[in-house]
């Protein structure tokens, strides 16, 4: 026997008690690593955009597409080092629950710009060389279990018919949002459509020299097409997707700050616990300090309790997270389509312990100071 | 005759309580030897100061004034720190109520006091079942106390207070929630600490069968030694 088995013991003493405070403990331990997902892919997606890329679209409308003309002359921008091209596919896969980004774009410069997206050589010459092949983020291809040569089949919307993409790799991207991602190739959707829709492209996004002088890169950009029939909006990555998740940046906002509510309600139900714990144990406590127990050991026995609840509620939370928000993420769409809960389940459980120990203290204290005399005389 | 020396040396000793502006005199004024090797009862009405006087020689409360010396040490002026120390080393408390933590078995309740010394697990759990085995629950050291009768959960609490081998020993009504034949027994098992092990037992009792078993038995009342 030893203190750490003793608080063990005190722990589980009211055993209703400790089983809905570790249950309460588990059940905010997988909504902290569920909203701390949500929050990590919003920010992946943000955070991950690089400073020397800048993203060109119609000055209308991100809707409103530009010449493939544009493509030469962007090039020849002083300042920008390498440009590629991509367009927003659409589609729908089994049906609008199951939805991923998908993108036509084109192999032979997108990889150049992206360079931060791992993809195999032998991927990408797969790819160029299947007209109607297609690459798939990691994200995706683990959630609908997309394997090399599978055919993945959509319904098309802004390029109606039935389409048919045969996956000829898979790549990593930088955050949920890529890698929850399928690319296409451009050239094969263009020679698909009829001649005088050809040649349209939804954005061009530049790798520029020197990531400092990139408003200046923008700027000489737009001034291209000034006052022409498809003038331009340049921006930095950061910026076009800020655009992009504009409507969710406010609800990750209130998610971030429900996150720290869960912590406090998490405080307050390990302190309520452990606080009447206390209380009913002075009497034991008084026992223990005639027998020659200092104050700090006491403190350290409630202490022992706090880490013991907030341990065990963390664990069982922590490997409840996985599983249960997987099921959820398994239906998500956007930026979500690639998250996973892996990276916040460790930190989770951290963030409860502390929170455990953090909530044992005020106990901890009372512990410490009872009285002798005056808690034998209520115990009696 | 010889004397032996006084294992508990009270002078002048007052203890006073402040209710509101009320002061209430506990301890007026004590002065008490008790030698090494004693049996003594203290012996008189609630509210006299029995307990108040235990406590103090226990080391669990401090004197408002007059000094308490234990085995030569001047326990009044010791800090709480090292008075925990100093109980852990040389008193073992036994309760009216046995105060044993109901979560542990009657082993671990006997190991507690054994916690707080440099032994390794295997000699404390020698030393917890040879004290088991002195007051005869050796074969009940993994019952809880809800297993045990008062009698025993008595017992357990005397090998207990006995086990880290104190030099005093203070009970507090040991017998005050017990059956006679039960009471008998914990006074007996007293009374054998007493003469085979010659500890130094200091006990409160309001009965006076229970007091019969000391050598020596003291009154108190109203904060006063009236008899010796």
């Amino acid at each position: 026997m030893n203190l750490p088995v003793l608080a063990l013991r005190n722990t589980f003493r009211n055993r209703t008690r400790a089983v809905l405070t570790i249950g309460s403990v588990a059940v905010l331990v997988v909504a902290f690593v569920f909203l701390r997902t949500i929050i990590s892919a919003y920010h992946s997606t943000v955070d991950n955009a690089r400073s020397d890329r800048l993203v060109t679209r119609n000055r209308v409308s991100l809707a409103m597409p530009l010449p493939l003309a544009d493509f030469e002359k962007i090039k020849n921008v002083p300042g920008v080092t390498a440009v590629t091209y991509s367009d927003w596919f659409g589609g729908t896969y089994i049906d609008s629950r199951h939805f991923f980004a998908r993108f036509a774009i084109d192999p032979d410069t997108y990889f150049t710009v992206f360079k931060d997206i791992a993809v195999k050589p032998e991927a990408i010459a797969a790819f160029k060389a299947d007209r109607t092949g297609c690459l798939v983020g990691e994200g995706l291809a683990d959630k609908y279990g997309f394997k090399v040569g599978d055919v993945i089949h959509l319904k098309g919307d802004i390029y109606p018919g039935d389409w048919a993409f045969t996956v000829r790799g898979t790549f990593k991207g930088t955050s949920s949002f890529q890698n929850g991602a399928m690319f296409i190739q451009w050239k094969a959707l263009d020679q698909s459509l009829p001649e005088a829709e050809r040649g349209i492209v939804g954005s061009y996004t530049e790798l520029v020299k020197d990531a400092d002088h990139s408003p200046e890169t923008a700027k000489a950009i737009d001034a291209l097409f000034a006052s022409s029939a498809n003038e331009t909006l340049t921006e930095s990555e950061q910026s076009f997707s800020l655009g992009f998740l504009t409507g969710a940046a406010a609800i990750v906002s209130a998610l971030d700050i429900v996150s720290i509510v869960l912590l406090v309600i998490m405080l307050l139900i390990l302190g309520n616990t452990l606080a009447m714990a206390v209380r009913e144990r002075i009497g034991e406590l008084a026992v223990l300090r005639t027998i020659g127990f200092k104050p700090n050991k006491l403190f350290f026995l409630a202490l022992a309790e706090g880490l013991w609840l907030s341990l065990i509620g963390g664990v069982i939370g922590a490997l409840a997270a996985r599983p249960v928000i997987g099921a959820f993420l398994k239906v998500a769409s956007g930026f979500l389509s690639g998250a996973s809960a892996d990276r916040w389940t460790i930190p989770a459980l951290l963030v409860a312990v502390a929170v455990g120990l953090l909530a044992a203290a005020i106990p901890g204290l009372r512990a410490s100071s009872v009285n002798i005399v005056n808690a034998l005389r209520r115990a009696e | 005759m010889e004397t032996k020396p006084a294992m508990v040396r009270l002078r002048d000793l007052r203890k006073v309580y402040r209710r509101d502006q009320e002061e209430i005199t506990v301890l007026d004024g004590i002065d008490l030897d008790i030698e090494e090797g004693a049996f003594e009862a203290l012996m008189g009405p609630s509210g006299s100061g029995k307990t108040t006087l235990l406590n103090l020689i226990a080391g669990i409360d401090r004197p408002s004034s007059g000094t308490i010396t234990v085995a030569g040490t001047d326990v009044g002026k010791k800090s709480e720190g090292d008075l925990a120390d100093w109980r852990a080393r040389h008193v073992g408390f036994i309760f009216q109520f046995y105060n044993l933590l109901p979560v542990l078995t009657a082993a671990e309740n006997v190991e507690i006091p054994l916690l707080l010394t440099k032994l390794s697990r295997s000699e404390r759990q020698k030393r917890v079942r040879t004290a088991l085995r002195v007051v005869g629950l050796e074969e009940r050291m993994n019952h809880y106390p809800r297993q045990l009768s008062g009698g025993q959960e008595q017992r357990v609490a005397i090998a207990r207070a006995f086990v880290s081998d104190p030099t005093l020993l203070i009970a507090d009504e040991p017998t005050g929630d017990l059956d006679r034949k039960s009471g008998d027994e914990v006074l007996e098992l007293l009374s054998t600490l007493n003469e085979k092990f010659n500890k130094t037992i200091v006990m409160v009792t309001h009965d006076p069968h229970a007091a019969e078993k000391a050598r020596i038995i003291r009154r108190l009342e109203k904060g006063v030694l009236v008899q010796a």
